[in-house]
């Protein structure tokens, strides 16, 4: 029993190995989609993802960097440095607690500082082992368009699909719309994504169905999964006696 | 060009330039073959190079420490916290906009060919910190680039199968033998373990490649070397220049459409 309800005596007598822990976002996400969809699939996904690792689920961080929107309404960032902070504390506290291995699941682009905070952190105590699955472990084949890949980066085919699959009432159909900027995605370090696209949508939100949600929340939770366990077999192999 | 080694500021103030060009390089080991001061190198020979075709540009001294957890504790690692190299970023950067030069062209590193254009491979806090100084200065404009991820299909074509290599492996080495031979020692076997490389973030390069190299610098050559540098300096050029030009469009639209 390693969630929330648990008492700290049920976690101490069953102490989980892994803890899982995810971070969302709070961001404008186009016309069709809530603000709050980041932070939504963050807590879906760790949740499952810490099912089947029977890990110890750390609520999922709300606020990240959404700086890349630009100002607007319903945006809520932290700057990089206090989420590097935030984050830092959370898995020292876990471990102190005794938990040494941590899975951070992130569910929003821009935070790329929290590579920078787990690499770090695996250096500073002997045996913690922190990893973060990448995203692109799941593959949009099967399941995506052709060029989804190469298109989809917010408030697309992919995030609609998922978000059709798990708050079905939340998304705007009729405010779909579709917007592919020529841009390479690094843009979005030099421009506000409200400005490279108005609609403050990447991709195609008109072709996400509740099937494609479905199936590739699926397979992001057997991917991440996988990986946790491979991964906790190298570090297990590789570490001194 | 506008360099610091020649240049007074009376100089700078005729020249009035409009952008600015700086290198970040690394200090890190490089296997038994390259130098320490590798990145430094070859990141600072390439940011002369570029500059010197972009034209009216000020070029700053290249900065020799990054980020390199990967290697720090190694023997001649230099590694700064990324906290640090943030604010380095940002305070460079904000020195050149006190003096209106308003565009800025960070040269991160040199990248590696398979890396996404996306995200950098060394130096990863470049990014945010340019993210964020973006965010706090919208009338200005701060770029970053990685030469290797801009070249990548050129490089993809000279080099063997060292495309894939992370660390003093094929690129770099032929790099070396066409920038600094002589500062190229023995050249060992390559090395490429079959790991996940998102595991370089969990454990240090000592214990995933014991020789401290991830590639096939026992592919590299001189000639390899010279397309491959020639490659790296025409996309770098080619990609800061568009991409201040689609900047100012992007900005124009946004402030007739409101």
């Amino acid at each position: 029993m390693n969630n929330l309800t648990a008492t700290y005596r049920d976690l101490q007598d069953r102490l989980p190995e892994v803890a899982v822990f995810g971070v969302g976002a709070i961001e404008q996400h186009g016309a069709h989609l809530p603000v709050g969809t980041d932070w939504i699939i963050a807590c879906e996904l760790s949740r499952r993802v810490a099912e089947k690792l029977d890990a110890f689920l750390v609520p999922a961080l709300p606020f990240s960097l959404s700086q890349c929107h630009g100002p607007t309404p319903g945006t809520v960032w932290l700057k990089p440095l206090t989420l590097a902070q935030v984050v830092e504390d959370v898995i020292v506290s876990v471990y102190q607690g005794g938990i040494r291995n941590i899975v951070v699941i992130n569910c929003h682009g821009g935070n790329f500082i929290l590579l920078d905070v787990i690499e770090r952190l695996n250096r500073r105590f002997e045996d913690i082992y922190i990893v973060m699955p990448p995203e692109s472990l799941a593959s949009y084949k099967g399941i995506f368009s052709d060029d989804a890949p190469q298109v989809e980066v917010h408030a697309g085919e992919v995030e609609t699909s998922l978000q059709l699959f798990l708050n079905p009432e939340c998304v705007r159909k009729d405010r779909v719309v579709d917007h592919v900027p020529t841009v390479g995605r690094e843009f979005m370090d030099y421009a506000f994504l409200k400005q490279i696209s108005p609609a403050g949508v990447w991709g195609r939100p008109s072709r996400g169905t509740v099937s494609k949600g479905r199936q590739y929340l699926e397979r992001l939770v057997d991917a991440y999964v996988n990986y946790v366990r491979e991964a906790l077999d190298f570090w297990r192999s590789r570490r001194r006696p | 060009m506008i360099c610091t080694h020649r240049d007074t500021a009376v100089d700078v103030a005729i020249k009035g330039p409009q952008m600015a060009v700086w290198a970040i390089g690394g200090f890190e080991p490089h296997g038994s073959h390259l130098p320490l001061g590798t990145d430094v190198l070859i990141v600072d020979a390439l940011a002369q190079r570029v500059a010197e075709r972009l034209g009216d540009v000020y070029l700053l001294p290249t900065f020799p420490f990054g980020v390199s957890v990967s290697h720090r504790g190694t023997i001649g690692a230099v590694s700064l916290r990324f906290e640090t190299l943030m604010a380095v970023v940002r305070d460079v950067v904000e020195s050149l906009y006190a003096q209106r030069i308003s565009k800025v062209a960070v040269i991160n590193n040199i990248g590696v060919v398979e890396g996404a254009s996306v995200m950098p491979f060394q130096n990863r806090i470049v990014k945010t910190a340019i993210r964020q100084i973006n965010y706090d200065h919208p009338e200005s404009q701060v770029i970053w680039v990685h030469p290797a991820s801009v070249a990548r299909r050129s490089l993809q074509d000279i080099l063997g199968e060292g495309g894939s290599d992370l660390h003093a492996g094929e690129l770099e080495t032929s790099l070396m033998l066409y920038l600094y031979p002589k500062l190229v020692k023995d050249i060992p076997q390559g090395y490429a373990p079959a790991i996940h490389k998102s595991y370089l973030s969990y454990l240090p390069l000592s214990v995933l490649a014991p020789q401290g190299i991830w590639g096939r610098p026992d592919l590299a050559s001189a000639e390899k070397g010279r397309l491959a540098f020639e490659a790296m300096v025409r996309e770098t050029v080619r990609y800061i220049r568009r991409s201040f030009s689609i900047l100012e469009r992007i900005k124009k639209e946004v402030e007739i459409h409101g």
